[in-house]
């Protein structure tokens, strides 16, 4: 039996979803945001962070039910797009603080019907159960890619 | 092209930078003769026998049906000797700025298919975005209209 360390970010009302620890930069309790036009609408906000514009996602926009951002907190973290590339950073944006988590391989459960049919079904590696919940884990790359912008914007 | 020297276009809490060397005039909106005939525009912007398709936007880049009557100026801006556009506006400004060292990409997360918008920049306490002329036609004006 082997034990993952990760973060469990609530990105909406039912949509749970976690990341590997390594990837947590931090998080920010309401931060300032800056609209971006003509953007799509799960990724159309930046946070300036270090001096660079971070994007922020808000993945429950992706079921039209986008979290309020008053009271809302934002995930900071790291993905490399590609070896030998540097760190990149992305912003999703959660209902409350993210909670730290061990995950143990028993509790690895198939995606559900609904992610399935769902965009993040593209950047959905696997699924546990968390007491009753199902959690995805997301690939942060894809999540970042092109090809899920495409996707998404394909289907909306 | 050149993004040292950048026209500010200043609507509905939006600053949208361009090159300034693209500006063909800036004129006040009453110099828009209002015409359903150019797709998405207000209408066409006269200046000098000469005349720009005229879009008014709002924050979102939702290309308005009325010009809002706070929007006062139309900056007319051309490519390569042809009059492509017009915006109407609140204010026009002039800004310089390192390309380097001050504009911050937009990220592939944020490009929705069409988004004209190139670039970021934060400077002088204001967040304003980036464009050039040819993203911005592409935005603008629908392909059959080109």
């Amino acid at each position: 039996m082997s034990t993952s360390d990760a973060w469990l970010l609530e990105c909406g009302d039912s949509l749970l979803i976690a990341v590997g620890d390594h990837q947590m930069v931090e998080y920010i309790q309401g931060p300032f945001c800056y609209s971006v036009p003509a953007s799509p609408s799960y990724c159309d906000s930046v946070l300036l962070w270090h001096d660079n514009f971070i994007p922020v996602m808000d993945l429950a926009a992706l079921y039209d039910q986008p979290i309020d951002q008053t009271d809302s907190v934002i995930c900071l973290l790291n993905y490399q797009p590609a070896a030998n590339e540097p760190l990149l950073q992305i912003a999703i944006r959660t209902n409350k603080a993210p909670i730290k988590i061990q995950v143990e391989d028993e509790q690895v459960c198939e995606l559900s019907d609904s992610i399935k049919a769902s965009p993040l079904s593209f950047v959905a590696l696997t699924s546990f159960m968390m007491e009753i919940s199902p959690v995805v884990i997301i690939d942060i790359n894809k999540l970042c890619s092109a090809e899920f912008r495409d996707s998404v914007t394909a289907a909306t | 092209m050149e993004l040292d020297n950048l026209a500010v276009i200043s609507f509905d809490g939006i600053h949208l930078l361009l090159p300034q060397q693209s500006v063909a005039t800036i004129e006040m909106v009453s110099n828009i003769e209002k015409s359903s005939e150019i797709p998405d525009a207000v209408g066409s912007l006269k200046s000098g026998g000469r005349s720009w398709p005229a879009y008014a936007l709002n924050a979102q880049f939702e290309k308005l049906r009325e010009c809002p009557p706070i929007y006062k100026f139309c900056i007319a801006l051309s490519r390569n000797n042809e009059d492509v556009f017009s915006i109407a506006c609140e204010e026009v400004s002039t800004l310089s700025v390192n390309p380097k060292n001050e504009l911050k990409p937009l990220q592939d997360s944020m490009k929705a298919p069409n988004n004209p918008v190139q670039y970021l920049l934060l400077k002088n306490n204001k967040f304003m975005i980036v464009s050039e002329i040819d993203a911005m036609c592409d935005f603008l004006i629908p392909r059959a209209s080109v």
